[in-house]
């Protein structure tokens, strides 16, 4: 840019009149200094020249780009002992002319910088404007053009437009093969230059909509907390519930990928022991969604139990926030047909003692209902802070009913996986998997229902049939 | 005694501070006589509390199951308090932790393990073995 800037100093020099700016910059020296040594009234701008060649080394050298130049700059230097180097006095009173200068400002933080990295057309008649009124200023002429060129961020349009503009005039010019050359390295540097702003701007404005998404679904979440909290808490009240529908949400993901595990080590000829691999992979899975849950009792009973979190089909069967697990063993003995008399009888068994288990939590769960609804609903005598506190008290003890469930849960699963074999028990998680997947497929099937039309009978067989191509079984809607 | 104590105290603090921790281990060791006292005196002992729903789901699921319990209330017990302590002790946990069941005399525990018990089968045996149970 540096050369540019030159170049376009010593053809305003040659051609006061034109606003266009060449390129050669050892042509512009050549044509200033020839045209120093004819016309001599303009000693700024030979010290001027002198200046830009001296910076245009320095700018050169820090660009680290190769020089055709170095001996040139030397060879210049030469012409001109006497003459001082100015371009140290550049930063002192680049502050005193920025005000002065034409503002075009592609790039940001020096002051060198918002005289144009290369809005040169204005600058530079500036510049012959400047340089032939100021005869005594010419120190500080040198430094604004210095801080013209010294500025290194480009403003890549323009200095393109300045370039396009400087190449009708340099074809007036004879084209030497180094000026040609120095041409050439311009462009191409130019161009880079833009590509890299570019880059750089797209880089921008990809982060600044991932910003923006990301704000958004920050916003989705909280709202969804504030929604989750009955709409009485305070906006950092209840994250837990949106944290627990995510965490739901990616053990969902997780489940459907180890489905598809499950299934193709048993098609596939795995032995026993691979197999076991995967079914404990699977238990371990059911043991983290259990954690999960046990987590999110504690931030938010409420949600586990309204069972927002569960798909709309499976919300009818939910019991106290979850599966019933009598009704899942039913569900999975009509399914695993070929059983041993003495697995038939250990599931039997389970089956009995997780239905007691579910009876005595449900009375217990009944009776807090019912203790509830009397402290909340107080009597003549109850104060309103003691029923408060006392209606807290039934509802951490809610929690207790929630985690115990969730551990009759857990316990039952594995029973299970411990009274059949392995290979039993794969195909025991891939037929519960099978069901939820059908079961949240009903889900959104129905959510996304033409509301028109009335679901009939038919219409609802046309669901399960629709859902079989999915998978290929079809007893579980029948025995439910 | 009094008088003996504040002398000591005056005289030998840490004697003092020592009596008073032998005191306290050897109300700690009745308490812990006494429970054991009440879980050998019937098969299936369950201590809870009359308002406690979770030990409500306890005693009718011993009920379900055919089972006599006997049930200690400890919000109607004078020393309920110390023997909630103890159990808690027992179980080394922090939290309240009723209900708390004994079965055959030894501990079993909170609800949770007696649910996990249930679940894979062991409670039965168990209860045949303490003699509550028969069939």
């Amino acid at each position: 840019m540096a050369s540019q800037r030159i170049g376009e100093i010593g053809s305003s020099e040659s051609e006061p009149s034109s606003q266009h700016v060449p390129y050669g910059v050892l042509h512009g020296i050549t044509t200033s200094t020839s045209s120093l040594m004819n016309q001599g009234s303009s000693f700024d701008f030979g010290e001027l020249e002198e200046a830009i060649v001296l910076q245009g080394i320095k700018i050169r050298n820090d660009e680290g780009k190769a020089s055709l130049f170095t001996s040139k700059p030397a060879a210049t230097l030469e012409m001109f002992p006497s003459w001082p180097i100015r371009f140290q006095q550049t930063p002192r009173l680049g502050g005193s002319k920025s005000g002065g200068e034409s503002t075009d400002s592609g790039s940001t933080e020096l002051q060198f910088d918002t005289d144009s990295p290369i809005s040169v057309k204005a600058s530079s008649s500036d510049h012959q404007n400047r340089a032939f009124d100021q005869i005594q200023q010419q120190e500080t002429a040198t430094n604004d053009v210095l801080r013209t060129e010294t500025s290194q961020n480009q403003s890549t349009a323009k200095s393109y437009q300045e370039k396009k503009k400087g190449a009708s005039s340099t074809s007036e010019k004879t084209l030497d093969p180094k000026t040609l050359r120095r041409l050439a390295q311009n462009r191409e540097a130019a161009k880079k230059s833009r590509l890299r702003k570019k880059a750089y701007v797209q880089q921008l404005e990809t982060s600044r909509l991932r910003l923006a998404n990301l704000e958004q679904d920050l916003q989705r979440a909280r709202s969804q907390g504030l929604f989750m909290g009955c709409g009485g808490n305070t906006s950092p009240g209840k994250p837990g519930a949106a944290i627990f529908d995510m965490e739901y949400a990616r053990w969902v993901e997780e489940d459907e990928r180890q489905l598809v595990e499950v299934r193709n080590g048993l098609q596939g000829a795995l032995t026993d022991n691979e197999l076991r691999v995967i079914v404990e992979g699977y238990l371990c899975h059911y043991d983290e969604l259990f954690q999960l849950k046990g987590v999110a009792v504690h931030s938010d009973v409420f949600h586990l139990i309204n069972g927002i979190w569960t798909s709309p089909a499976e919300r009818p069967f939910l019991w106290i926030g979850g599966f019933r697990p009598s009704d899942l063993i039913t569900m999975l003995m009509q399914q695993l047909e070929p059983l041993a008399e003495q697995q038939m009888v250990g599931i039997c068994e389970l089956r009995h003692s997780s239905h007691q288990a579910e009876d005595a939590l449900t009375q217990g769960h009944e009776q807090l209902q019912h203790s509830i609804v009397h402290t909340i609903a107080g009597g003549p005598v109850v104060d309103g802070v003691q029923q408060m506190v006392a209606a807290m008290a039934k509802i951490s003890s809610l929690e207790g009913f929630v985690r115990q469930g969730d551990n009759l849960r857990q316990q039952s699963l594995h029973q299970l996986c411990r009274i059949l074999t392995v290979r039993q028990a794969a195909r025991c998680f891939l037929i519960i998997g099978e069901y939820y997947g059908r079961l949240r497929a009903l889900s959104s099937l129905w959510t996304s229902r033409p509301r028109e039309t009335l679901i009939t009978d038919d219409n609802s067989c046309q669901a399960t049939t629709e859902l079989q191509m999915l998978q290929p079984s079809h007893s579980h809607f029948s025995s439910f | 005694m009094n008088q003996e104590s504040v002398m000591h105290y005056q005289v030998d603090p840490w004697n003092y501070y020592m009596m008073r921790v032998r005191r306290r281990r050897m109300e700690e060791e009745d308490e812990m006589e006494r429970v054991m006292r009440i879980v050998s005196e019937s098969a299936v002992v369950i201590f809870s509390s009359s308002s406690c729903c979770m030990c409500h789901a306890m005693k009718s699921l011993f009920c379900g199951m055919g089972v006599n319990t006997m049930v200690h209330e400890l919000d109607q017990d004078s020393k309920g308090k110390q023997m909630e302590k103890t159990l808690m002790r027992l179980l080394a946990t922090n939290s309240t932790t009723l209900p708390v069941v004994f079965i055959g005399g030894k501990l079993v525990g909170s609800m949770d393990t007696l649910l996990a018990f249930h679940v894979n089968g062991s409670l039965v045996p168990l209860l045949k073995q303490a003699g509550a149970l028969w069939l």
